[in-house]
């Protein structure tokens, strides 16, 4: 508990549309693999923006690698990936084009140029495209023209491909079918595979399914705004889930 | 009963309702004194004068055309797109710079927007003399802060989530930036950039004011004689060369061209804005401007001008305005709903292509052969003429449109027209509407060449004083003009905002 | 950007910067075939007996003829009456060189529509019976299609605000105003009465509903007009070869009565400055020139 990643002090957030979250405090240790539970509009979503800074708490303080986010420079806040819930790709790019935007972070504006003009090299993002269950023939199709599924992938193999220290997911397994999930979840939890693709070793997943708590060290239960629970996976009790649902 | 709700597939709908007062005025003022001549003028159509000496002006006016029309056509969507990204939203959320200087940017545009292509031209030439740049650069010069608009307005339409994404993988700022816009801003140049072409082809035709003014110089002289064959023949010649770059322009499919292709077409850009900057600073600085001899008195400004009359023009040139913006937003989606079928839209397209190919100018000549010179003539001149180009955009944009939901519509036993609207058009309204706002400055300039012959609005006033030399009378209309487009703009943000 | 502004230069430099070329003008008031033949004719004609390089550059409006003028990018301008005087207003030191024979005793004519029963009139003072009419000019800067016409109704105490609507109509050339007014869209209307006969006799369907109002007395019309500077530029006494080679225009010559067809005149007289003051205060009383 010495050196905490990301922390939250007496966060609360409050917007027009009430997505609110009310005084929480939340640490965030190296190594951690958080499954975030509770009901649709609990303040999942919300948490999670603040944790990667998109969006700023109207109180309380957020701090990365124990330094105020606005004090962060570009390389410190590249270290964390977001999957959203929404994938938020871009459309009228090919899948690969998409995968590649996650490497922006680390290379040049020349490369952000020849990744549009399609002649940039694809290998590193085929190779994630690959370890998430995506077949050849949809990597350079453009993203209005593939599944449901195979788009949550291709979101998934951009935020893998950023190669951060801190995942944070906001239920990326929606539209996988349930062996996709579970080796999905394989894949986002377990740190060293035999793929060789580095995986960030501090995961941070919302997820409705029960059924795919294995792997997770500590869970988190929320509900309207606050967290009712933050403990370790072996002692979750059922009654713990039946406060939140 | 219910509350009329304002949603933007009835607000292309609701300006149907100018044609009342519209139709009105332009009933009890009909006559069919000019028939004849009317006649004369359809005939000619199919008839046009054609020898050989004529074949020779009209290839040599055409390949002036095709060299203007292009060269200004290409500077200008390279440079609209990148004032369109200096004034968009984006670029100031990405790059963290104060908002203030998007709107001071924004000002500045729309100032420049106002002003006619030909008055660019004439105000150009009292410094540089004539010269065949200005032809360029007076064409130029609105059209980038034209593209500008609406490039930034599309690029305003991205979803602000997607933003948000891709900059949370925090690259450098400049590549998020080209990330997020290389998409949108190849979709509408797609859209758009190939339909500008036409536009620039057709601004030729108008603003043949210099020595090498290309085809608009013979269109304005054929016509100015009534030489209504003469006329005609440059007209198709004009309508030829439009069919034939736009043709060409489709083959030209970006999306399925080779790499090798594209990255000397970025580098062909790159090297052609390079140049044309170069040029024009070349043409600033080495230049010798002419002194404006007129320069003194200036700024002397006679008050007397600002008077009643004034203001009566200038509220004439408000309601001209307003009437042929509404025919023009609301002719094309009324008429393609009622012409619903293949032939129908056969001749939809056949009639806008010719209400875009003969300028406004000979257009209200003819309407007054048979009515009595009115706003409503002119405003129905300036509608028809902007509804068939409003009309061309909406039916690529419909047919470029998925119609999956049409399908969808259709399939629950929608009628075909039902399913029309609301599977096609409601989808594709809210850009129609953007698009229509830009026309609606389009149509504030184009006052100023068109109120002429009835005498309405501000554009008599402008030429009068732009003939007698009297240069402060000049500069106040023009700022008026600016005024007038820049409020347009702000009521038009205002139904935007209120919009969503 | 070195390169391409050396490769400017050296483009433009020619067009602009070379002393040696004679660059002609004109006002359009004719449609392109008439006013390419004519001018090219006589540019040829020009370079022949100067024995220096002439080109017409076409212009496609008054004020561009008159700016172009004013900016040295013309030497030699076919200008109106109005326009020539603007012209020189602008640029000290220009030269009238000379006008046609008819341009002397120029006229424009009144036109009705034939609904209205108004009956010619042979004094000014008929004019009043346009009053509350619709009424159209030609072009703004037409002396024959606006400023002489304007200038006899005020005469008779004819103000622009005395016309129906408090307006009048400017119809942008001759053939436009005989067609306005002979569809009924203009009741009356003024023009130059060369393209007036012209129309009579050449398009008779135009003119059907129209009838002739009134002729107006004399005035000068159209002129040559050069620049200052020119013996400085081409050689000592090139203005007087220049003025007397217009004026030795011979229609007994095969090659000039081609020239002087195309400018619908038997030769080219001579011109002062002094001939068009009475055009200049006409003018300065109406405001075109200030």
């Amino acid at each position: 508990m010495n050196n905490p990643l990301l922390e939250l002090k007496e966060v609360s957030y409050k917007n027009k549309n009430n997505f609110t979250l009310n005084k929480v405090s939340l640490r965030i240790n190296s190594g951690e693999k958080i499954a975030l539970l509770g009901k649709s509009g609990a303040g999942k979503t919300t948490l999670i923006s603040i944790l990667n800074g998109t969006i700023r708490p109207n109180k309380g303080s957020v701090k990365l690698f124990n330094t105020e986010f606005d004090k962060l420079n570009l390389y410190q806040k590249s270290k964390i990936s977001t999957i959203w819930q929404d994938l938020r790709l871009i459309e009228d790019l090919s899948a690969e084009q998409n995968v590649n935007c996650g490497l922006l972070g680390k290379q040049s504006i020349l490369f952000a140029f020849k990744n549009l003009l399609n002649i940039s090299s694809f290998n590193k993002a085929h190779q994630y495209m690959q370890v998430c269950n995506l077949k050849k023939s949809i990597f350079s199709k453009n993203i209005r023209k593939i599944s449901g599924g195979q788009k949550q992938r291709v979101a998934i193999a951009r935020s893998l491909i950023q190669e951060s220290d801190i995942l944070l997911a906001d239920e990326p397994f929606n539209n996988l079918d349930p062996k996709l999930a579970s080796n999905i979840k394989n894949l986002l939890l377990i740190t060293k595979n035999k793929n060789k693709i580095k995986v960030p070793c501090t995961t941070l997943i919302s997820l409705h399914r029960l059924d795919l708590l294995d792997g997770f060290n500590r869970i988190i239960g929320m509900k309207n705004g606050e967290i009712l629970f933050d403990l370790e996976k072996t002692k979750l009790k059922k009654f713990h889930l039946n406060k939140i649902y | 009963m219910n509350k009329l709700k304002l949603n933007p597939s009835s607000i292309t709908f609701l300006p149907i309702l100018v044609c009342i007062p519209l139709a009105y005025e332009l009933f009890i003022n009909f006559h069919i004194g000019g028939i004849e001549l009317f006649k004369e003028f359809i005939i000619s159509a199919l008839n046009p004068r054609i020898n050989n000496e004529i074949i020779f002006t009209l290839v040599k006016r055409l390949n002036e055309t095709i060299f203007i029309a292009f060269s200004s056509w290409l500077v200008s969507i390279i440079f609209g797109v990148i004032f369109g990204i200096f004034s968009s939203e984006i670029f100031y959320k990405i790059l963290n710079l104060p908002i203030f200087l998007k709107r001071f940017l924004n000002l500045f545009l729309t100032f420049i927007r106002s002003i006619h292509e030909v008055i660019w031209g004439l105000i150009l030439m009292q410094i540089y003399g004539i010269n065949f740049s200005i032809g360029i650069i007076a064409i130029c010069i609105p059209y980038v802060a034209i593209n500008a608009k609406v490039f930034s307005e599309q690029i305003e339409n991205i979803n602000p989530k997607t933003i948000e994404s891709i900059k949370q993988i925090n690259g450098i700022k400049s590549s998020t930036l080209i990330t997020l816009l290389w998409a949108p801003v190849i979709e509408i140049f797609k859209n758009f950039g190939l339909y500008r072409l036409e536009c620039a082809i057709r601004s030729t035709a108008v603003l043949g004011l210099f020595g090498v003014g290309g085809i608009g110089t013979s269109i304005f002289l054929s016509f100015q004689t009534l030489n209504f064959r003469e006329l005609w023949t440059y007209l198709w010649g004009l309508a030829f060369l439009i069919i034939i770059s736009k043709e060409l322009l489709k083959k030209l499919n970006l999306s399925k061209t080779s790499k090798k292709f594209l990255t000397s077409f970025v580098i062909a850009l790159f090297c052609i804005s390079l140049f044309s900057l170069s040029f024009f600073f070349y043409f600033i600085f080495n230049k010798n401007a002419i002194p404006f001899n007129s320069i003194n008195n200036l700024w002397i400004l006679n008050f007397n001008f600002i008077s009643y009359d004034f203001l009566k023009l200038l509220l004439e040139t408000i309601v001209l305005c307003l009437l042929s913006t509404g025919i023009a937003i609301s002719f094309p989606p009324i008429f393609i709903l009622i012409l619903n079928n293949k032939i129908g839209i056969t001749i939809i397209r056949i009639i806008s292509f010719l209400f875009r190919l003969i300028p406004p100018p000979v257009l209200i000549l003819i309407l007054l052969m048979f009515n009595d010179p009115s706003i409503s003539l002119a405003a129905i001149t300036l509608g028809l003429h902007n509804a068939a180009i409003t009309s061309k955009l909406l039916l690529s944009n419909l047919h470029n449109q998925d119609n999956k939901q049409y399908i969808a519509m259709k399939s629950l036993g929608v009628a075909k027209r039902s399913s029309w609207l609301f599977g096609l058009f409601v989808i594709q309204a809210n850009s129609y509407l953007a698009y229509c706002a830009y026309r609606s400055d389009i149509i504030i300039r184009e006052t100023a060449i068109l109120g002429v012959i009835g005498s309405v609005g501000l554009g008599w006033q402008l030429q009068e004083s732009l003939s007698s030399f009297a240069w402060e009378e000049v500069i106040v209309i023009l700022f008026t003009y600016s005024s007038i487009a820049i409020i347009g703009e702000l009521i038009n943000g205002k139904i935007k905002s209120n919009l969503t | 950007m070195i390169f391409s502004s050396l490769f400017f230069s050296t483009l433009y430099s020619p067009l602009n910067a070379n002393p040696k070329f004679l660059k002609i003008g004109a006002i359009p008031d004719q449609n392109q075939e008439v006013l390419d033949k004519r001018f090219n004719l006589f540019s040829k004609e020009l370079s022949k007996s100067l024995d220096v390089k002439v080109k017409y550059i076409p212009v496609i409006n008054y004020i561009a003829a008159v700016t172009g003028f004013r900016t040295n990018d013309l030497d030699l301008v076919w200008f109106g009456g109005l326009s020539g005087v603007q012209a020189r207003l602008q640029t000290p030191n220009a030269i009238v060189i000379a006008q046609r024979d008819i341009d002397k005793e120029f006229k424009s004519v009144f036109i009705v529509n034939k609904k209205l029963k108004l009956d010619s009139i042979s004094n000014k003072n008929g004019l009043k019976k346009l009053k509350n009419l619709k009424f159209t000019f030609g072009s703004e800067n037409s002396t024959s299609g606006r400023l002489m016409p304007e200038y006899f109704l005020n005469n008779v105490g004819i103000k622009i605000k005395d016309f129906k609507g408090k307006r009048v109509g400017f119809s942008g050339s001759h053939d436009a105003t005989i067609a306005l007014v002979n569809s009924g869209a203009f009741d009356a209307g003024a023009l130059n009465k060369q393209v007036w006969e012209n129309n009579l006799k050449n398009n008779p369907k135009r003119t059907n509903n129209v009838n002739l109002f009134w002729i107006t007395p004399n005035y000068v019309d159209y002129h040559w007009v050069s620049q200052g500077n020119l013996d400085n530029r081409f050689r000592k006494g090139f203005t007087k070869e220049l003025k007397s080679t217009i004026l030795n225009l011979d229609i007994k010559n095969t090659e000039h009565k081609k020239i002087l067809d195309m400018f619908n005149a038997k030769k080219f007289i001579e011109a002062e400055s002094s001939d068009y003051k009475n055009i200049e205060a006409i003018a300065r009383k109406l405001k075109k020139i200030r």
